[in-house]
Order: C-alpha cells, then sequence, then structure tokens
C-alpha cells in the first residue's frame, strides 16, 4: 500500500515548480443518502497536466461539475490563485479563469469555425454588428499560436474531423483567457492520428501555462502527457503521484483497488 | 463545379425558379404580360413580409402556424376600428401591429417557458384567433367607405410607377432580414439557438429570449400584413389570411430553411415565395382548376423536403456525385 501514497519528497519537488493556481480543498458532495465525493483535496499548477482517474461511478464527473460550476458542493472550498470562489454557473467558472471541454464538445455542425469559437463571446461592432474580420483574425491567431492546421475559418463545423472538432473546443476556453482548462475525455472517440494530434495540442496548452486537468481512461494517453495523476476511487482520493516515479502497473492497482500493496 | 453548384441550396431552387418561368412564358398565355408580372411580384411580397420572419423563426428551430389567423385578426381590427369607432387610419393599423405582436409574445412566451411545442401550441392559436376574428365580426366582412381618405391607403395599396406598394415593402423586409441574418450578433445567436440549443445555452446565450424575440417579431410582421391588407382592399374580411399559413410555409421550406433548426437565408426564402407565387398565378393562367394548384404546392413541400436529406453534404446526392467527378479526375 505504501507504494500509493503520495511521497512527500514528490510532492515537494512538485510544489517548488509554481505555486498552484486551483486549490480544491476537501470537496464533498452529496446526492441524497449517496455521497458522490467525500473529502477530495486537488491542486492544478500553471504549466501541468494532471490526469483525473478512477473507475466509473469513482466521483470524476462529479468532481469536473464542481470545478466547472454545474453543481455546487455540499461542503469543501475552490480557490483560485488564492482567492476563494463560489462557481454556482458555468459563466462564474469561467469568468475565474476556468473552463471545462465536455465530451459534447457543444458545437453548431451547420455554423463555421470562426462562429464556434466566438459562440456566446461574439465580438461587436457598434454593440450589435457582428465584426467579422475580427473574428476570423483573431481565430487565425489562436490557432496558429496553438499550431493547429485547420481548413478556412469560414469552413462549416460539419465538415470537421473528430479531432479537429476536438481543437475548436479547446482553442475556445484559450480564446475565453482561461488559466484552468477541463478536459473530459478528450480522445475517447478518435482514432490513432487524431489521439496524437489531441495530446500534442494539450502538451501545447501546458506549454502556453495553462493549468490542465485531463480526465481520460487511456492509460497511454495519461503516461504520455500527463506530469501527475490524481486517483479516485469510490468517491474518494486514494492517490496523488508525480508519474514520472509511477509505473503503470502501480497506477492500475490504484485505480481498481488491489490488495497487492497490503 | 456545376455539380458543387447544386449543392449550393439557392442555387439549386434558383435554377427551379428560372426553369419555371421559361415553362410559364411558353405555354401559360399572358403570363408575359406586364400586369401579370407585377401581379407574381406583388403576391410574392405579401407572402415575404410573413415569410422573412417566419424564416428567422425556423433558424431559431420554431414553427408557427397561427400567422394567416393573426393576419386575418389584425385585418378585422383595422377595419373595426377605422369603421365603427371612427379611428385615423394610421392609428388602426398601429392598434393591428400592436396585438399581432402580442399574439406572437404570448405564442413565444408559452412555447419557451412554459414548454408547449410550437407546433400544438400555434396549431391552437389558429383556431382560437380565427374564431375570434370570426365572433368580433360576426362572420361578416366590413367595407372601408370610399369617402374615408388617409395616406395609409396609398402606403398600402398605392403603387409607384407600375410597382406595387407591397413589393417595396417586401423589399425593405428583405434587406433588413438578410441584414440580420447575416451581419448582426442577434443573427449569429439565432443560427446557435437552433442548432444546437444545447451548445448555445452552455456558452452562455440566452436562446430562450431569443426565442421569444423572434416570436414577437413573426407576430409584429402579421399584425403589419393584416392592416395592409385592408388598406389596399379597404376591405376587414374575417376569412383573411385562411391557408395563407400554407404558402407561406412553403415559400421557406422550399427556400431551404429546415424545420430542425440551424439552416436557412433570406435568398433562400425569396426565392421560395417566388416559385410559389409563380405556380398560384401560372397555373391559373393556363386554366388549370384552382385546387389543382394546392396540389402542385404541395408536391413542392414534399419534394423540397425530400431533397433536404439528399442535398446536406453527408446525403446519397453529394455522395454519388462526389463519387461521380473522382471517377471522372481518374479517367
Amino acid at each position: 500500500m505504501g507504494c500509493l501514497e503520495p511521497r512527500p519528497s514528490q510532492d515537494a519537488a512538485v510544489t517548488a515548480a509554481a505555486e498552484p493556481l486551483l486549490v480544491a480543498d476537501a470537496l464533498t458532495c452529496r446526492y441524497g443518502h449517496v455521497i458522490a465525493l467525500d473529502g477530495v483535496d486537488i491542486a492544478l499548477r500553471p504549466g501541468e497536466v494532471t490526469a483525473l482517474l478512477g473507475d466509473n461511478g469513482a466521483g470524476k464527473s462529479t468532481l469536473i461539475s464542481l470545478l466547472s460550476g454545474l453543481r455546487q458542493p455540499t461542503a469543501g472550498t475552490i480557490a483560485m490563485a488564492g482567492r476563494p470562489c463560489r462557481l454556482r454557473s458555468p459563466a462564474d467558472a469561467r469568468a475565474v479563469g476556468i473552463a471545462t471541454v465536455f465530451q459534447t464538445l457543444a458545437l453548431v455542425e451547420d455554423r463555421s469555425i470562426a462562429e464556434n469559437l466566438f459562440l456566446g463571446r461574439e465580438p461587436a461592432r457598434l454593440g450589435f454588428l457582428l465584426d467579422r474580420r475580427r473574428m476570423q483574425r483573431e481565430a487565425r491567431d489562436v490557432f496558429e499560436r496553438l499550431g493547429i492546421a485547420l481548413p478556412p475559418m469560414g469552413t462549416a463545423v460539419r465538415h470537421l474531423s473528430g479531432g479537429q472538432r476536438q481543437a475548436i473546443a479547446v482553442a475556445r476556453t484559450v480564446l475565453g483567457g482561461a488559466r484552468v482548462v477541463i478536459l473530459d475525455e478528450p480522445t475517447a472517440a478518435l482514432g490513432v492520428r487524431e489521439t496524437a494530434r489531441v495530446l500534442d495540442l494539450i502538451g501545447k496548452l501546458k506549454a502556453s501555462g495553462a493549468a490542465v486537468l485531463l480526465v481520460s481512461h487511456n492509460m497511454d494517453n495519461v503516461f504520455q502527457v500527463a506530469d501527475r495523476a490524481v486517483v479516485l476511487r469510490l468517491g474518494r482520493k486514494v492517490a496523488d503521484l508525480a508519474l514520472a516515479q509511477t509505473s503503470r502497473t502501480q497506477l492500475v492497482a490504484s485505480i481498481v483497488g488491489g490488495e497487492e500493496g497490503a | 463545379m456545376i455539380a458543387r453548384a447544386l449543392l449550393r441550396r439557392e442555387v439549386a431552387i434558383a435554377v427551379v425558379a428560372a426553369a419555371l418561368y421559361i415553362g410559364f412564358a411558353l405555354n401559360a398565355p399572358h403570363f408575359l404580360d406586364a400586369q401579370t408580372q407585377f401581379e407574381i411580384l406583388r403576391v410574392t411580397g405579401f407572402t415575404l413580409l410573413v415569410a422573412l420572419p417566419l424564416t428567422m423563426l425556423v433558424i431559431a428551430g420554431e414553427v408557427d402556424l397561427s400567422i394567416g389567423s393573426n393576419l386575418g385578426l389584425a385585418s378585422v381590427v383595422t377595419a373595426m376600428a377605422i369603421v365603427d369607432w371612427g379611428w385615423n387610419p394610421w392609428a388602426a393599423a398601429l392598434l393591428a401591429v400592436a396585438i399581432g405582436g402580442a399574439v406572437g409574445l404570448v405564442n413565444g412566451w408559452a412555447v419557451v417557458r412554459l414548454g408547449v411545442p410550437s407546433f400544438i401550441l400555434t396549431i391552437g392559436m389558429l383556431s382560437l384567433l380565427r374564431g375570434l376574428a370570426l365572433v368580433v365580426t360576426m362572420g361578416l366582412s366590413i367595407d372601408v367607405p370610399g369617402e374615408i381618405e388617409s395616406t395609409f391607403f396609398a402606403l398600402a395599396g398605392g403603387s409607384i410607377g407600375p410597382v406595387p406598394a407591397q413589393v417595396l415593402w417586401a423589399l425593405a423586409a428583405f434587406a433588413v432580414t438578410g441584414f440580420v441574418l447575416r451581419q448582426t450578433l442577434f443573427g449569429a445567436w439565432l443560427y446557435a439557438t437552433g442548432g444546437n440549443l444545447r451548445a448555445a445555452t452552455q456558452m452562455g446565450l440566452r436562446p430562450g429570449m431569443v426565442k421569444i424575440a423572434v416570436f414577437a417579431g413573426l407576430g409584429l410582421s402579421c399584425g403589419l400584413v393584416g392592416a395592409l391588407t385592408t388598406g389596399w382592399l379597404r376591405l376587414g374580411a374575417p376569412n383573411t389570411g385562411t391557408g395563407g399559413e400554407l404558402s407561406t410555409i412553403a415559400a421557406v421550406i422550399i427556400g431551404g430553411a429546415a424545420l430542425s433548426g440551424g439552416v436557412g437565408t433570406a435568398t433562400g426564402t425569396l426565392i421560395g415565395a417566388l416559385i410559389v407565387s409563380m405556380l398560384q398565378i401560372g397555373l391559373v393562367l393556363m386554366g388549370v382548376q384552382g385546387n389543382w394548384v394546392q396540389v402542385c404546392v404541395g408536391v413542392l413541400i414534399v419534394a423540397a423536403a425530400g431533397a433536404e436529406p439528399l442535398l446536406r453534404a453527408d446525403g446519397r446526392l453529394s455522395q454519388w456525385l462526389q463519387g461521380l467527378s473522382r471517377e471522372r479526375a481518374r479517367a
């Protein structure tokens, strides 16, 4: 069991790298009598990818709904850059710089890349005119910055691949000035090449200084891009590991809750 | 190239419209007379004044079947206010527009806040408003006597040179609708609301408010067209606009707006309205019995709806065309 406990020395090493941007303290969430999340602490640091792992029903979805403002915790606090904040809605979360890319991606199929990128945040002239030129320009800029190659910005999202759609949803969080980006199973529906592209994109997000929380079932992906892994089981945090010092067997054991360490 | 262009909805229906025009020009006596041409434009104009705001509503993912009845009530109210209450025609028209807008607001509120499906709700309103128009007039038409003078009548039914006033009203509506859809924030919200309601909500838009606004705008237009009809014919008939919802919805659907929401253009609806009014007038000129006109409009609606899945980028027709051009490239 000992190897699964977070080792103080590792934690100290990571903390030295950067102050945490988002700190959630003792988050608890109950649905009636069911405790979906039970006193979970998590810290996300800028320029670091944290993987959130756990079996079905471990509390991953509940945790990301709390962090993205879809649900309010029964107990516990969330702080951004040291300042406690109450997230009553996704808009609240966005306002403090937390953006979530859900599996549904929230894209409008028949509209262009640029329009999707600015959905709900359309730049205006005179307060009511759509500033298409600025949309096109800023869209091209943000994709260039993230190193994403896409068809012309006027192309309808309907014609794009799964990876390209994911890229638009991720770029949208960057454009909105998010400092914490939560990605919910971003590679779940993708083929090998598309997956590689999305992982590459996550690397770029990290390099740009964002704190990334990556929810994934895919161990290969996690070991490729994540720096740390937080493991939930039955609503509790059972491990918080630096992946450089962790083997795949250890990680899997902590997820399924094997007794091999005992 | 041609195949790709045909896949664009506006181009495809413009070809259909041109074919119809040539067909009627060759086969329908007097079709090319100036009088007939302007009549087609007048009917198109009347259709468009409601079809354009309806296009916005369809883009937002809703539909309104009570437009014909709303228009009829407005027409009757205008006539009653002028004749029975001695109101200035302008004030009477304003009242009709206000009532039309209020009806639209009620429709939008019930659909958005109460969650009633717009199809069901507005079928109810279709019957309710038509019934009201019949009740307040006791089923009788109200004539507006020729002695009553007002610039309103000229604006409603006059013409500038040979161009009917309704055509000018419709052109203005076309310009405004195209502008709103393409150039404004509201247009972007409309397409997002109908295209993916959940995404619009998640991204912080207020799709409910957007829908209510469009329902209200459509209601205002129905009120306006009702008042204009009374001003033009100098008659407030309780059956005005009966069946009008069908030709109006036909124009919108033929024009390429999808009832599933998120798709549609002002130009498409303009061409759709031209096709419907050409059919209505051309077939009559050819001596076809009036009831067949309805059959033809019905066929066109079915064809347009059937073409929708074919014309989509991932539809069968486009797959087939892409396959063809690939083969040709290889050969």
